[in-house]
């Protein structure tokens, strides 16, 4: 793997958003983390809309990371329009959330959800959760292929 | 029975009827004497409509079978007979030397006749030929050979005289029977038959002759023989053996065979009436069985015989000749034939006889024997009827004479004893007669109490009528209940209905309440008028133009017909009960709201819990988190105090977060549906075990759990999370000196599970059993023991959800025990 692997972490809360890339920057993988802050935004970046026409700055992500509670456009429904888009649907997108709830669990899941990840309150369990997925996600699995 | 009965049966038994004995006999003689009579006359004379035809008839048919057997016997015999005869002239007649012989002495005989030459000369002539002394000879080997004639003739055909004869006398002089020669030359080369008289007149002889040679014979030469062959034979000699019976046909048996013109062929057996002995030939037999069989009929007859004796007959016609005939009867006297039945039938009389006399001797014997005890019967009951009551009937061999006996006597004992009885009752009857006058006398003075008692009643009734707070209305029924008129009303009536009882009287119910019809009282007035079964109105609200209101009646008739209708005013009480109604309906449409509302604070509680899953966590987590990095990799930047605050605040989030943990699982039992599965209590157990392995092993305690574990009926989930609960606090809440031990038992009781989990842990003080199962309820502090005070109502929670019960029983510093209480699954 020449390049680095692109993660797009879609989270609206700043402190949760620190954590997670402390994170991943405490396990040490070879990747560039791109944010987005709610659903509206991770859907344009991920259509390339606006500024996320430049692949250059804002390049295709090979992992979604996205939160249920998002502001306005919420969680599910940007996992429906990724899922149900036919250049978006192979793109794994792994659930990240404080939500245990079932309902939340099953809706993921049958919205087509490649993965669903509580997020534990203590940080030493965070970051076990984040080693896990980088080794998982970023390595041992084999994407889908990418067009460009 | 009356004594005037009584003495019109008793003169009935004395004139008109006979003993019991001698009606008996006399019943029994008749009915033997009939049953040998008719069975006599039925065996004698047969039965009719059923072909048995008797002795007599039978007898009849025999002998008339056998007459008709021997008639047929003889008459073969006879016939057989005579054909011998024939074939003996025949044998004789066609030597043809004799014709040789015979034609000579015609030649002679002829041409003496001719020449006119003398009788005597004539047969001396013929003596002395050569020719007759050959012939002689020839009829003398004959005669001697068959032994059976007694002469024979040799005859000259034209001249009808003898020329030569085994009698010598006879030569040269004509022959006996001139009619037989003209017979035998009608046809002579057959045999033809004739009796003759002999000269004596005593014996007739049958007479067979016939042509002699047969040159004549020879076809073309029409001329009759020369001589003639005559062969005699005594009738009696030899017919008459022939014909006889001997004892087959019994000693009247007899046979009498006729000629044409009913001679007599034969002596007869017995004389005539007269004494004469009948003779061959000279006396003809008349009766009707001969001339049928002569005029050539046969058949069997009763008839009487030429002794004017009746006979039964059978007669059979002989053709001796195709021209000649005779007639064969064959006879038996009737009362010979009869004889024996008669004697049969007398034997039979003679034994029914001795019957009648047998059967009389024992029938006297049983009737005195039956009738000897009821003779004594009658004898005790006529003691009885003179009013001894003292004579018992004695007992009998005979059973049915002795039940009688028996219960005569036992009759008498009834009889004796209603005599004793009765003397009894007329004692106490007089003396009940003069207490009951004495009663009498009392009950007058009772009843004009009684009547006072009425009066003052009457007064009661009225004053309870007027005063009483149900309104009574009475009514009498006019037009056959098509309507009724107000006869009393009370005073609780005229204040509800707002009227006058001397309005009322005698007005019609109609009148003045014209809304009764559609109140529907009306048609319950006439329905109990007609069937005097009382009805109660329910409440229904009565209108008219005048008064209105709600009324409850209840009516019924008097025995005089009468209807009493008891009624009250329900309009404030049904006023009340719409109050009540109306009241009921708000409470429900308040209970439809503040249910709403419930619902609607449920689900604001669910989003709540919600929240604090989700958002109380992020921050707890940032908190928790940053608190972390500074603890780990700032820490050497912090002085003593700053690192112990920043462990606190570490400390703090997982608190926090353990709190946040339990209280969304117990907010989140209510939301779940509870399934009702069949679960295996064991691998509840195990499995709660082994989510608290680390605990476990870091504790080294020691679980015991009971073998074959029952199972309940429930959700699966529900029951792990109050196991791992009460294991979970069992290994927290221990003592520190000794090793944790936790015990599992369980034991099916009726249609539950009862399940105890017991620890040796630090136990839980009696004040406190009851409370330790309400949420956030704890009592110790959290360094002590850490927890939420969550676990045990989550336990209470699950184990009320899956419909059991959790109890406690505990002793401080010796250990607790939680008893679960789950429905049992019967699958």
């Amino acid at each position: 793997m020449s390049k680095p692997a692109i993660i797009l972490l879609v989270e609206d809360n700043r402190l949760d958003m620190e954590l997670t890339l402390d994170a991943f920057r405490q396990v040490r993988f070879r990747n560039v983390i791109q944010v987005v802050r709610d659903g509206r935004e991770a859907l344009d970046y991920l259509f390339g809309h606006g500024k996320y026409s430049d692949r250059k700055s804002y390049p295709f992500p090979d992992l979604v990371l996205l939160d249920l509670k998002l502001p306005g456009l919420d969680g599910h429904e940007v996992l429906v329009r990724i899922k149900t888009s036919e250049g978006l649907k192979r793109m794994p997108v792994v659930i990240l959330t404080s939500s245990n709830d079932e309902g939340d669990l099953i809706m993921s899941y049958d919205n087509g959800a490649n993965s669903y990840l509580v997020k534990p309150v203590s940080f030493e369990g965070f970051m076990s959760v984040v080693d896990t997925l980088g080794k998982y996600w970023l390595t041992l699995n084999v994407g889908p292929p990418q067009d460009d | 029975m009356s004594d005037k009965d009584d003495g019109a049966s008793t003169k009935r038994s004395s004139s008109a009827t006979h003993t019991l004995r001698s009606i008996m006999i006399i019943s029994f003689g008749a009915l033997v004497i009939s049953v040998v009579a008719a069975v006599t006359l039925a065996i004698t004379f047969g039965l009719p409509f059923l072909g048995y035809q008797g002795l007599y008839g039978a007898e009849l048919e025999f002998v008339r079978q056998n007459l008709g057997l021997v008639a047929e016997q003889k008459k073969e015999r006879l016939l057989q007979w005579i054909d011998e005869r024939k074939g003996d002239a025949r044998v004789l007649a066609n030597g043809i030397a004799l014709e040789v012989l015979v034609r000579n002495l015609h030649v002679l005989v002829q041409s003496n006749l001719d020449s006119g030459t003398s009788r005597s000369d004539l047969r001396a002539l013929l003596l002395r030929s050569e020719s007759n002394k050959e012939v002689m000879k020839r009829l003398q080997i004959f005669v001697r050979a068959y032994d059976v004639y007694t002469k024979v003739q040799v005859v000259d055909a034209s001249a009808g005289l003898v020329l030569a004869s085994t009698a010598p006398d006879d030569v040269g002089g004509n022959v006996a029977d001139g009619s037989l020669v003209k017979e035998i030359l009608k046809k002579p080369s057959e045999a033809s038959i004739d009796l003759v008289v002999a000269s004596d007149g005593t014996n007739p002889y049958l007479a067979v002759g016939r042509g002699i040679g047969r040159e004549w014979q020879t076809p073309g030469v029409n001329k009759g023989p020369l001589g003639l062959i005559i062969i005699y034979v005594a009738t009696d000699d030899f017919i008459a053996p022939l014909l006889y019976t001997g004892n087959g046909l019994g000693s009247s048996g007899d046979v009498v065979l006729v000629d044409r013109q009913l001679r007599s062929l034969i002596s007869l057996k017995f004389p005539f009436p007269n004494g004469i002995q009948a003779k061959p030939l000279k006396h003809r037999i008349t009766t009707e069985p001969a001339r049928l069989a002569a005029s050539g009929k046969e058949g069997i007859c009763e008839s009487s015989d030429y002794r004017n004796v009746a006979v039964l007959a059978a007669y059979r016609h002989i053709q001796v000749t195709p021209d000649y005939s005779w007639g064969l009867v064959v006879k038996r006297d009737k009362d010979e034939v009869f004889r024996n039945l008669r004697r049969g039938v007398i034997n039979s009389l003679f034994i029914g006889c001795v019957g009648i006399a047998v059967a009389g001797l024992i029938g006297s014997v049983v009737a005195r024997k039956i009738a000897g005890p009821i003779e004594k019967l009658s004898l005790a009951a006529r003691q009885v009827e003179a009013g001894s009551l003292k004579a018992d009937s004695p007992a009998s061999k005979i059973k049915e004479v002795n039940a009688l006996a028996e219960s005569f006597n036992s009759m008498l004992k009834y009889l004796r004893s209603w005599h004793q009885e009765l003397d009894r009752q007329v004692r106490e009857r007089s003396g009940e007669l003069l207490r009951v006058n004495a009663e009498l006398h009392g009950e007058v003075q009772e009843r004009k109490r009684m009547e006072e008692e009425l009066r003052v009643s009457g007064q009661r009734y009225r004053t309870l009528f007027e005063n009483m707070n149900d309104c009574v209305a009475i009514y009498r029924a006019v037009n056959d209940g098509e309507d009724f008129v107000f006869v009393d009303f009370n005073r609780a009536g005229e204040r509800t209905d707002k009227i006058e009882r001397d309005q009322l009287i005698g007005k019609s119910l109609l009148e003045m309440f014209p809304g009764m019809q559609e109140f529907g009282l009306f048609q319950m007035f006439q329905r109990v008028w007609r069937t005097g079964v009382p009805e109660n109105h329910p409440m229904t609200e009565y209108k008219d133009d005048r008064i209105a209101g709600w009324r409850k009646n209840f009516v019924y008739k008097l025995p005089t017909g009468d209807l009493v209708a008891v009624y009250s005013d329900e309009t404030e009480r049904k006023q009340a009960a719409d109050e009540i109604f109306r009241l009921n309906m708000e409470l429900e449409e308040r209970v439809k709201q503040r249910t709403k509302a419930l619902d609607t604070a449920n689900k604001e509680l669910e989003s709540f819990a919600y929240s604090v899953s989700h958002d109380l966590r992020a921050p707890l987590r940032a908190i928790h988190g940053f608190a972390q990095i500074i603890a780990t990799r700032h820490r050497s930047a912090l002085n003593t105090e700053g690192r112990h605050y920043v462990d606190n605040v570490v400390l703090a989030g997982e608190q926090m977060e353990l709190l946040i943990n339990d209280l969304l699982m117990y907010s989140r039992l209510g939301r779940k549906a509870v399934r009702q599965d069949p679960v295996q209590l064991e691998e509840v157990v195990s499995q709660a075990i082994s989510h608290l392995a680390a605990q476990i092993e870091e504790t080294h305690a020691e679980i015991i759990v009971q073998k074959d574990l029952p199972v309940f009926r429930g959700d699966f989930s529900l029951a792990m999370r109050a196991f791992q609960n009460l294991l979970g606090n069992a290994l927290t809440y221990r003592l520190e000196t000794v090793k944790p031990r936790i015990e599992i038992t369980a034991e099916t009781d009726g249609d539950f599970v009862t399940i105890r989990i017991s620890d040796n842990g630090i136990g839980i003080p009696p004040e406190f059993q009851e409370k330790v199962f309400l949420i956030f309820q704890r009592l110790h502090n959290q360094d002590q023991y850490p927890g939420t005070g969550i676990g045990l109502a989550v336990v209470k929670k699950s184990v009320e959800m899956l419909g059991g019960f959790v109890s406690l029983t505990s002793t401080v510093g010796q250990g607790s025990t939680f008893s679960l209480r789950l429905p049992r699954s019967f699958q």
